[in-house]
């Protein structure tokens, strides 16, 4: 059963030009399926329409037996509010549906610690943790609301490789165990690649999709999975694919 | 930064310009021959004010006590403006223009009106301590209200947050280190204010601040007293600025972060 569905979509943000422009697109509930593209080809647009913040300007994008209440979207910056500590940003999604409950109060502290933060970073601000550790409180803050659709707008793209693959192998395991509908935008074609089951590539100027790639890894997926041959030939694909795209 | 924090070098190097200034002064004094009633040395005017300490202190903490409520008046005045402006273009477009008026009308020319409307005594100064005060609240408030950044705001969107949410779970508690910023231009100039209302207005024997001593100085011709007034008006600023300042520091903490 599709999870999110998008049919002869058109956004535009002046008259004259088109940003993007999907006619049919399906995604099966629990997939995890990387838009990779180059830059200002619509990939961010196509998330904030499913998280139903733009609206498209033609056609309609359903989501199957859920509200948009029940999307989460993780932004590329954390985007933690600086005024709150780390527990308290995570509260804010449940904050802003009515009085928090005792038990959404541990569902909070769960999910910081399923995030990979320990219990003394709870009570700090947001100038107070790293990087990485701001990207993790602002994962916690998605998966707080126990969403079916999960929304990642580049959300590692500003830290070092090191740390962009230990998150990606947490993302991964979270994914595993919530089976979350997941909509990853990327630049980086070995992160598409570890990911995802699906990748779209896009082409700019319209934004539209110009291959879509069934990626042939079993989960659950090793880090030394990005050592094998296999993987740098289909990461080789993925690029020629993107190649393409920049050069037409 | 560095330089802003405390160190004994914060202390030390104003101090010795003041002891150094206190010195130069004093021997211009002794060396020109002055009049103590053209320019009083600071010997003088330290004995001045250790002569008159109690009345000082009296004027000094009527002043003070004017000056601090115009100052709450435009902080709480000046925050429902600021909620006012932000939840409409059209509500900051028509009245945006009246604050400006606040700003730009000569306080002494305004001060003589107040006085016919709201009589001599403490109300026409606070009124014209308020008029001098509420601007800075205003505008500072006003832009932290709007300034709201935009990913912030996404995420409230997509959380299906109300105006009302938006309003006081972001847009407020992110203003408040903005409101800061225009509390501590407004502190000092609430005792500018407090002192020019005196001018005017603080005549009745009810209140009789610093501005009345000021006048009175003048009026008989005590130099030393007019430079002990002034040491103690601006004390006085140094005092309600520093207030606002370590208040702010302490319970705003949370709500004023750097970087």
């Amino acid at each position: 059963m599709s999870a999110i569905q998008f049919r002869d979509i058109e956004k535009q943000f002046t008259p004259e030009s088109v940003v993007v422009a999907i006619d049919r697109l399906e995604i099966p509930a629990g997939q995890f399926v990387s838009l990779v593209g180059p830059s200002g080809c619509g990939k961010s647009t196509l998330l904030r329409m499913v998280a139903g913040v733009d609206d498209p300007s033609r056609g309609e994008v359903t989501l199957s037996d859920s509200e948009h209440s029940q999307c989460a979207f993780v932004f590329q910056d954390a985007n933690l509010i600086p005024w709150r500590t780390a527990q308290e940003n995570v509260r804010l999604p449940l904050e802003l549906r009515g009085p928090v409950t005792a038990e959404q109060r541990r569902t909070i502290d769960q999910a910081i610690e399923m995030v990979g933060l320990r219990k003394e970073d709870f009570r700090k601000f947001p100038r107070m943790l790293s990087g990485g550790m701001r990207m993790r409180v602002s994962l916690a803050r998605a998966m707080v609301t126990q969403p079916n659709v999960l929304l990642l707008d580049e959300p590692f793209a500003a830290l070092d490789d090191l740390l962009r693959n230990q998150l990606n192998e947490q993302l991964l395991e979270l994914w595993y165990q919530q089976n979350w509908t997941s909509l990853f935008v990327t630049h980086n074609v070995p992160e598409a690649v570890f990911l995802s089951q699906r990748i779209l590539v896009m082409h700019a100027r319209p934004g539209r999709i110009v291959a879509d790639l069934e990626v042939p890894f079993e989960y659950p997926r090793k880090p030394l999975l990005r050592n094998d041959p296999d993987f740098a030939r289909f990461c080789g694909e993925v690029i020629a694919k993107l190649a393409g795209v920049t050069l037409v | 930064m560095s330089e802003d924090r405390f160190s004994w070098r914060t202390i030390v190097l104003p101090l010795l310009v003041l002891v150094v200034t206190i010195i130069l002064w004093e021997v211009i004094i002794r060396v020109s021959g002055l009049e103590p009633y053209i320019l009083p040395g600071p010997g003088e005017v330290a004995r001045t004010m250790w002569q008159k300490k109690e009345a000082l202190l009296g004027y000094t903490l009527r002043t003070g006590m004017v000056a601090v409520s115009g100052f709450a008046i435009s902080v709480v005045l000046g925050v429902v403006v600021s909620l006012l402006f932000s939840q409409s273009a059209i509500i900051r477009q028509s009245g945006y223009p009246y604050a400006i008026f606040f700003q730009t009308v000569p306080i002494v020319a305004v001060a003589p009106l107040v006085i016919a409307i709201c009589g001599y005594g403490a109300l026409s100064v606070i009124v014209v301590t308020t008029m001098i005060s509420l601007f800075p609240i205003i505008t500072s408030t006003t832009t932290g209200l709007i300034a709201v950044d935009r990913g912030l705001l996404d995420l409230f969107r997509l959380n299906k947050a109300s105006r009302w949410q938006i309003l006081w779970k972001l847009q407020f508690p992110g203003a408040i280190r903005y409101l800061l910023t225009g509390m501590k231009t407004s502190a000092g100039l609430a005792v500018v204010g407090a002192i020019v209302g005196e001018f005017f207005a603080g005549h009745s024997s009810g209140h009789q601040g610093l501005g009345y001593f000021i006048l009175v100085s003048q009026n008989q011709i005590s130099t030393a007293s007019l430079f002990a007034g002034t040491i103690c008006s601006t004390l006085l600023g140094v005092v309600v600025f520093t207030s606002v300042t370590v208040l702010g520091r302490l319970f705003l903490r949370r709500w004023v972060w750097e970087g």
